[in-house]
């Protein structure tokens, strides 16, 4: 053994290159062939809910993606999602007998409606205002929140003309939201989840149990997505969430998407057996989550045509109220044998 | 779909090039090698000073930046150039290294208790041995940039000598100088 084989045996492992700390130096390079400008604005979440607090009211609306002159290009997937975890703010802080409003949109495709035989394809559209207890349920409380539902004007979809029976769906209802056991997301139980990258992971794996043997990267994505639909998961467990996907292989980065809403944002997410992708959508300025949306992009595997949108979501709106909508209780929920799903 | 397929391989001088015009494309560059960069930053300053290698990683890329104007366009493969300005940004840090491999020349070979060899740097003791920190201690920063480039980065004498711009034939004659002066530490303790 010579002198340099000596030398490269004692070759130390090193851990590697922290994903935030390496974004960071990218920015920084991107940065240096930019014109002097301030980039990053500042955390509107945690500014607007500042002083909304003072004056006794929370509301956060999440900033609309605005066209930066220079695009972000060639980012990772692991890097949007290290630069989400690292921008998660606490935007509410809500008491325990108080309320998390959480507004939003959605728009699927009405032939997947599982209730539905018609096969009929337009786009069905939703404006959904919940409400979620953010203390433990009392004695004599049985329901987890109040969803207010609306079904707004339908879209055309690929063109085809829209069945006049989606017009008559229009309209509001309000229904009570009783959390399935094991599938809790009400604020008390989902501010006790893992704050680690590996409790997080450990827990994506617990919410498909027993019915997925192996925790496969979809499968943790669409737990990650039930988690953040229609919830308010603090900061610390948020920033966890998007750090246990970052772990996973096979996540790919989609540069300009668009939300339920039209806000554009870069995409992250994998592609599901079937041949459509799912993707979370964070703004490309402050990395807030936007929505997210599934789209074809195996024509042969999904049936239909590469770049179909299946679903989408835009979360809109976090804000805390002192109360919610009264909403009727059927005795079947007191039973405590009946839920609601999510 | 946009951005779902992989970057089509190009040459790093084709992308140097390419930034010349559109500053942007230079983050491939720094996609292609930060990790690699990071590593061996990490290695030679030790995992205690991550910090260090982070910033060495961080300058590289920016001073490669600032002077790709000035890149020999002809070279395809800009892993050398890289390496050198890493290598010289390292150098800088010399007091670090050299109070690292000093530190670890002092450390004893056979740890009594190597269970409890916990911290990544008491292993690099351990796997070092403090007769070889002692002989790389004892080199001049220059002999020890060229040797840890060619060891550690893996990089061939051709590499090597475009990363200092030297001719392959010096890198050569410093190289076996170096050896010689490896041996006659380590015989000399032994």
């Amino acid at each position: 053994m010579n002198e340099f084989d000596l030398i490269n045996e004692a070759r130390p492992e090193v851990a590697p290159y922290d994903p935030g700390v390496k974004a960071l130096a990218r920015d920084r390079l991107l940065m240096a062939g930019r014109p002097r400008r301030s980039w990053r604005r500042p955390y509107t979440f945690a500014v607007a809910g500042g002083l909304a607090l003072a004056v006794g009211l929370v509301m956060v609306k999440v900033p609309p993606a605005p066209n930066p002159p220079h695009e972000m290009k060639l980012l990772s997937a692991a890097e949007v999602l290290h630069r989400a975890a690292k921008a998660a703010v606490d935007e509410i802080e809500p008491r325990e007998d108080q309320y998390i409003v959480v507004k939003t949109l959605q728009t699927t495709d009405y032939s997947l409606v599982p209730y539905d035989r018609s096969r009929k394809h337009y786009y069905l559209r939703f404006k959904d205002t919940v409400w979620l207890r953010a203390g433990e349920r009392q004695r004599g409380q049985f329901v987890d929140g109040v969803r207010e539902q609306t079904v707004i004007e339908p879209l055309a979809y690929a063109g085809q003309p829209i069945p006049k029976s989606a017009y008559e769906d229009m309209g509001t209802r309000v229904d009570p939201i009783v959390y399935c056991k094991n599938a809790e997301k009400d604020y008390p139980t989902i501010k006790r989840l893992p704050t680690d990258v590996e409790g997080m992971r450990a827990h994506l794996d617990a919410m498909w149990k027993p019915k997925a043997k192996k925790l496969t990267p979809f499968l943790a994505f669409l737990a990650a997505r039930e988690l953040l639909w229609q919830t308010y998961l603090p900061a610390a467990q948020r920033s966890a969430l998007y750090q246990a996907l970052s772990t996973f292989p096979g996540i790919t980065i989609d540069e300009e998407v668009q939300d339920a809403a039209g806000r554009k944002g870069i995409g992250v997410g994998f592609v599901s057996p079937d041949g459509v992708r799912w993707e979370l959508i964070f703004d490309r300025d402050t990395y807030a989550l936007l929505g997210d949306r599934s789209v074809v992009v195996d024509a042969k595997a999904a049936k239909a045509p590469a770049g179909t949108l299946v679903a989408a979501t835009a979360q809109l709106e976090i804000s805390v109220a002192d109360s919610a909508p009264k909403v009727k209780i059927d005795d079947k929920f007191k039973s405590g044998r009946w839920c609601t799903g999510t | 779909m946009r951005g779902l397929t992989p970057v089509a391989a190009i040459t790093d001088a084709a992308l140097i090039e390419e930034s010349l015009a559109d500053p942007e494309r230079f983050a491939s560059l720094f996609d292609r090698y930060a990790d690699e960069i990071h590593r061996y930053a990490t290695r030679r300053l030790g995992q205690e000073n991550l910090s260090a290698a982070d910033d060495v990683t961080a300058e590289t890329f920016l001073a490669a930046f600032r002077k790709r104007s000035r890149y020999d366009l002809s070279r395809s493969d800009a892993a050398p150039w890289l390496y050198g300005i890493a290598s010289n940004l390292i150098a800088k840090h010399r007091r670090t290294e050299l109070r690292r491999l000093r530190a670890l020349a002092r450390v004893p070979s056979h740890d009594e208790n190597p269970f409890e060899q916990r911290s990544i740097d008491r292993i690099d003791a351990q796997r070092l041995g403090p007769r070889l920190a002692d002989a790389l201690a004892r080199l001049s920063s220059a002999e020890r940039e060229l040797l840890f480039l060619v060891t550690w980065a893996e990089l061939s004498y051709e590499q090597a000598a475009q990363a200092f711009d030297i001719p392959v034939g010096t890198v050569r004659s410093r190289l076996s100088r170096i050896r010689a002066k490896i041996r006659n530490v380590l015989e000399d303790t032994r």
